[in-house]
């Protein structure tokens, strides 16, 4: 190497690395072009398929907006799809206790999460959230819990299921009745309140 | 005349320097043969005038042929040993030989036959590098490459098939050079074995340089039997390489040479032949000048003396050739694989207008058909994935409406049995309270709910036999109903298993008939019943 004239060989490097440089910035720069024009071909490509198959399912479209739509639209009205009304719950159990005339009805609604189903379900672009409602009720007897579940049911908006429940019977001492307002029985439940919102959390339509 | 050769040059073209003990001489092969030489002296005019002609040619590369008596020769025997050993011992010996130069050179010419079977060594040196250095600086100076530096005896043995043929064991091949005199080579079967040069008039006078040539072979035939290299009985084959009038005067005038066999080559008819071409023009009648030449160009023969210094700028010349040629391919290589990149870049470019021209066609018609529709929140396919989700939810609807009912069915054929705490889970896999999941029979389905329920038998007159039998009768009829899938007492009034204590007080006063039990049960749908 001590005997090497770089000067004899500065204008072979210089051609070598300028090939080297324009042939890399070639090379780059085709395969660059290609690739955004292999992924340009492939979107568009993928949305005609998207579109021809929309386009050829129109008629089957038009017959599923036609069968589901109404259905969709009453679940969308009894809160089962989109928000929860939970104002509307809360009243739904003042009326019952005002109606049943119990001694005490306390409820506490935690916040809402995503629910897992224990069961097979195919959910597709869907997701199901439940927010539990847990009560707490001094009743006369044991009917009073199931009219108050049945108020729910046809008054309360939206779908609920009951988790957990458990009665006690309220015993009086022979001196008289229990005190403090409380019924004969005591029961406390949990109720999951569903509703189904898209994949990603956000609520359907308007 | 400088720039008229400079036009003339072409890629292949070949060249060399031959120097002499007078004077320095330059040819070059081209397609059609060997050009004119171009002479310079050794003084100072001719090496700038060398100095002045390297900077006005191309750089082609220089092959340098040596024929000046500053060549000295050495025979050597060295003991066989491995080719990386041998080559350091020869290396020493030169170096001790052979003082204050760097052109040496050593091979190995062939192995004893006896004793230790030693190898002969041929070692060889310009004593005097002055004859040589400067015309290599000049070169280096012009940054033109060196090929090669080869003496014109040692370069005559790749010769000898061309001159003499095969078989003659004693070859003695004499030339005469008009750079440098009489060159006299001597082989013995095939290598080389000693030369001899003398000085020479530059102006052949054909009777009188015949004369002297034989004069110098008949002193030199004597000197090769005195020396023992050729046998007296042994007939030496001489080779006179000649043309013209000298060949003509060799020939009339041969009388024998001692044991010397008389060869006459003609230079004219070796150049043709070993050239292919026409012949050179020659600076004189009857010289080998041109003839050594020419098969110089054509051989190219092997490095002896340069130095690694000397030819870095062939070693650089042949760098930069496979850098411009790796450069070339490079950019080759780039534009190809750029071209090719491009025109499927293009290709796809094409079909992407083409799709995207039928999407938005295709969009447009089916929006069109759309608008006839209501619009939907999701796709229409997704609609009724949401009803199927909540129709699900509702038929996995649970409460204790199913618990309540079994056990009031129960509980007004046993007035006794008082119900005091019930706890229910709609939890398949766990108990209420968390007790022991065995309550719960494998395989069954998730609604199937749990019931924990306590009571006590009211009134209770402290027969503990008489209640454990309405509790456990009470037991029965729950297991009886269809609904019911398991039931299971976990508490009794008395505890009467021997691995658990027991106590109590006789009189009965304040003992109460409590149980505790856990049922299973298939609980219907809320949805279904409601």
């Amino acid at each position: 190497m001590k005997h090497i004239d770089w000067a004899y060989l500065r204008r072979a490097l210089l051609f070598l690395l300028g090939a080297a440089v324009f042939s890399g910035s070639l090379s780059a720069g085709g395969r660059y072009f290609e690739r955004r024009m292999e992924e340009a071909c492939r979107r568009d490509e993928a949305r005609l398929a998207a579109v021809s198959r929309r386009y050829l399912t129109r008629d089957e479209d038009e017959s599923l907006i036609k069968e589901y739509f109404p259905q969709f639209n009453a679940l969308r009205k009894t809160g089962v799809l989109g928000r929860e009304r939970r104002l509307n719950w809360i009243e739904t159990l003042q009326d019952a206790r005002d109606s049943l005339k119990l001694a005490a009805l306390g409820y506490e609604i935690a916040a809402q999460k995503p629910y897992a189903p224990n069961f097979p379900i195919a959910l597709g672009k869907y997701r199901i959230f439940a927010s539990e409602m847990n009560l707490d009720m001094q009743l006369r007897h044991e009917g009073n819990l199931f009219a108050v579940l049945t108020l729910l049911n046809e008054r309360a908006i939206g779908r609920y299921s009951v988790s957990r429940c458990e009665l006690n019977r309220n015993f009086r001492d022979k001196a008289g009745p229990a005190g403090g307002g409380a019924g004969n029985v005591a029961a406390s439940c949990a109720l999951q309140w569903f509703s189904i919102k898209l994949a990603d959390g956000s609520e359907i339509g308007p | 005349m400088i720039s008229s050769l400079t036009s003339r040059f072409k890629f292949a073209d070949r060249r060399a320097l031959f120097i002499g003990a007078r004077d320095a001489a330059v040819y070059h092969w081209r397609a059609e043969g060997l050009t004119a030489p171009r002479l310079f002296d050794l003084s100072d005019e001719g090496r700038e005038a060398f100095r002045r002609y390297l900077a006005q040619t191309p750089k082609t590369p220089f092959h340098i042929l040596l024929d000046a008596p500053e060549e000295e020769y050495r025979h050597e025997v060295v003991p066989h040993v491995s080719r990386r050993r041998r080559a350091a011992l020869l290396r020493r010996k030169a170096e001790r030989l052979f003082k204050n130069t760097p052109y040496c050179h050593h091979r190995v010419t062939g192995r004893e036959t006896e004793g230790r079977r030693d190898d002969r060594a041929l070692l060889t040196a310009i004593v005097n590098p002055a004859a040589l250095k400067p015309w290599c600086a000049m070169l280096d100076e012009a940054k033109t490459p060196l090929a090669a530096v080869g003496s014109l005896p040692l370069f005559t043995q790749s010769l000898l098939k061309v001159i003499a043929g095969d078989g003659a064991a004693n070859q003695l091949v004499v030339s005469l050079q008009s750079l440098s005199g009489l060159r006299q080579t001597f082989f013995r079967d095939g290598a080389f074995r000693l030369s001899r040069l003398v000085q020479m008039p530059s102006q052949v006078d054909a009777p009188a340089t015949a004369a002297a040539l034989r004069e110098e072979v008949e002193k030199i035939c004597r000197y090769l039997v005195s020396a023992r290299l050729a046998a007296p009985e042994e007939p030496i084959d001489i080779y006179f390489l000649a043309t013209g009038k000298l060949l003509d005067e060799l020939r009339q005038d041969a009388p024998p040479l001692g044991n010397g066999r008389q060869h006459f080559r003609d230079l004219a008819q070796l150049r043709q032949s070993g050239a292919g071409a026409r012949a050179a023009p020659e600076p004189g009648e009857s010289f080998s000048d041109g003839f050594f030449m020419q098969q110089a160009l054509k051989r190219l023969p092997a490095n002896i003396y340069a130095t690694p210094r000397e030819r870095r700028y062939l070693f650089m010349r042949r760098l930069r050739g496979g850098l411009l040629t790796a450069g070339a391919l490079l950019l080759l290589a780039g534009v190809v694989q750029g071209s090719l990149n491009l025109a499927k870049g293009l290709l796809y470019q094409h079909r992407s207008r083409t799709a995207a021209a039928q999407a938005d066609s295709y969009a447009a018609q089916y929006e069109e058909a759309r608008r006839r529709l209501p619009e939907t929140p999701v796709e229409p396919a997704e609609l009724k994935v949401a009803i199927d989700i909540a129709a699900a939810l509702a038929r996995r609807k649970t409460g204790p409406g199913g618990a309540v009912r079994l056990l009031s069915d129960s509980l007004g054929r046993f007035p006794a049995v008082q119900a005091t705490r019930l706890v229910w889970s709609a939890a398949a896999e766990t108990t209420p309270g968390g007790v022991a999941p065995q309550a719960v029979a494998p395989g069954l389905p998730p609604r199937c709910c749990h019931a924990r329920l306590e009571g006590r038998i009211e009134p209770f007159d402290g027969d503990f036999r008489a209640a454990m039998a309405v509790i456990n009768r009470f037991a029965d009829d729950l297991r009886g109903q269809s609904a019911t899938r398991s039931v299971r007492l976990l508490a009794l009034p008395l505890n009467l298993s021997p691995d658990a204590d027991l106590q109590g007080d006789t009189r009965g006063l304040n003992d109460e008939a409590r149980f505790t039990m856990d049922i299973v049960y298939a609980d219907p749908s809320e949805e279904a019943r409601s």
